[in-house]
């Protein structure tokens, strides 16, 4: 598949490393203030992505405190050649995958009231505020195949450029293009009648 | 123009992150291809969607239940969840330490060792008795043993004084072996031998060469004896006489002041020694 051509700025990390190289050198060494500081600093971001992928916000909860338990555990692991920022992604990720798995044999009681789903009703952005729009989306994201949903909440959520998605799900910058290619024509079919043909572009279709 | 579809790229360019030419060219593209355009139009929706999505925050995730879930997970698997010693990070910081260790380990090992092996026989005290004893039961003096020394085997003795090859022939003909005892110095043995004739009695301790006799504050002068250089170790009232043969060296306790006597016991041992082989 050939490569993604996009802007060079776009190749480059999109954020802040999120934890200074001392402090994971600080956390390896079996520093506990320095594990306080890097769960400060990522619990968002992690919490965030486990979010996209349990029922709820306790399971999210869990899922969060399991990333941090292995962080702990195979920090040992991680090689400083590498970027922290994309290995801790990686991590989340396989963290979210494995609980994915283990949730799909048990049906939820219940739903968290931010997942209920307007994806099928027939009002048009203008009877929706953007707030509306997030929540529509946010549920749709959450019944995307993870395959799909992963590239959707790296790229559009934490905002890692293609590269960054492409190490921490091990796949090509073009797997990750395709799959955010599928990802979006999804959506579209979902939500689409909430999109105004004015708010699209042709370069451009942020909101 | 290009005559493949763009769907790769799509994503890419409602984003707005291609640059210039590659933009053109999809934009020219989308121009004659239907069904590009038709992809386009629902990727650009999905763009606009996804552009919604936002970090839901969670307020209710502390440090302190991470923290205790940590601990909990450890306390399962018997380790220690932070090192308040701070684990040495350098690779090669281990090793260093591991070799380190252990050759402080044998060094240590070494010294007592040796220390041991050297710390020898100390004949002072012993000295010291039978000189305050010489005038009223010098031999009990002579044939007790110092301190440490356990009575042995004959036969045992003998060989680790490595006399037991020419022990049919005693130093002084009319004197018999009436005494013997062993000290275990680290590997070593040392030896007293006594040998008596009902009135006049002598000690002779043996040792190997490694495991030195000490006198404490005795002076010790080498002299003479028949043509035998030896040392002369300052007891007033008795001869104590340090020789040394090969692989063994003695000292020679007696009250006898008698040249010829001294030099027949010193020869004795020393032709016992030269002749003597480790079996």
């Amino acid at each position: 598949m050939r490569p993604v051509s996009v802007k060079s700025s776009d190749t480059e990390s999109r954020v802040k490393a999120l934890v200074p190289s001392a402090t994971v050198e600080q956390c390896r060494a079996g520093d506990r203030d320095a594990f306080h500081a890097l769960f400060e600093a990522c619990r968002e971001r992690v919490y965030g992505i486990a979010w996209y992928f349990v029922s709820d916000e306790n399971a999210a909860k869990d899922v969060t405190q399991d990333v941090f338990l292995k962080l702990l555990l195979h920090l040992k692991e991680f090689r400083a050649d590498s970027s922290f920022d994309t290995w801790l992604y990686r991590l989340v990720v396989n963290c979210c995958m494995d609980e994915h798995r283990r949730r799909r044999r048990i049906v939820p009681l219940w739903m968290d009231p931010r997942t209920h789903s307007v994806e099928d009703g027939q009002a048009s952005e203008s009877s929706y505020g953007r707030k509306e729009i997030a929540v529509a989306v946010q549920a749709a994201v959450r019944k995307l195949k993870p395959k799909f949903r992963i590239p959707v909440v790296l790229r559009y959520v934490e905002e890692l450029s293609y590269q960054e998605i492409a190490v921490a799900l091990g796949c090509s910058e073009g797997t990750i293009a395709s799959r955010l290619n599928r990802a979006h024509r999804a959506l579209a079919r979902k939500l689409g009648h909430l999109v105004g043909s004015k708010a699209l572009g042709r370069r451009s279709c942020g909101a | 123009m290009w005559r493949r579809h763009i769907g790769e790229d799509l994503v890419a360019f409602c984003e707005g992150d291609l640059d210039g030419e590659l933009a053109n060219r999809i934009e020219e593209h989308l121009r004659v291809c239907r069904r590009c355009r038709k992809e386009h139009e629902q990727v650009s929706r999905g763009v606009f969607l996804a552009k919604h999505l936002s970090r839901p925050t969670s307020s209710t995730l502390s440090w302190s239940e991470v923290e205790q879930a940590i601990r909990d997970e450890y306390d399962q698997t018997g380790h220690e969840a932070f090192d308040s010693t701070r684990r040495l990070s350098s690779p090669w910081l281990r090793p260093a330490i591991f070799a380190a260790t252990c050759l402080t380990i044998v060094l240590i090992g070494s010294f007592l060792y040796r220390s041991r092996r050297h710390s020898g026989v100390n004949l002072d005290t012993y000295l010291a008795r039978v000189e305050t004893a010489a005038s009223g039961h010098p031999e009990e003096a002579i044939l007790a043993a110092p301190a440490g020394f356990q009575a042995a085997d004959e036969q045992a003795a003998l060989r680790a004084a490595a006399v037991e090859h020419v022990a049919a022939q005693p130093p002084l003909v009319g004197y018999s072996l009436v005494q013997r005892y062993v000290l275990r110095v680290g590997g070593a043995e040392a030896v007293q031998l006594g040998y008596g004739n009902g009135s006049d009695f002598f000690s002779v301790f043996v040792a190997p060469r490694e495991v030195p006799f000490s006198f404490g504050k005795r002076e010790i002068e080498p002299v003479e004896l028949n043509g035998i250089q030896c040392n002369e170790v300052s007891c007033p009232r008795t001869s104590t006489l340090l020789f040394s043969a090969k692989r063994f060296h003695c000292v020679l306790v007696t009250r006898s002041k008698d040249k010829e006597t001294l030099a027949a016991i010193v020869r004795y041992f020393l032709s016992a020694h030269e002749t003597w082989r480790p079996s």
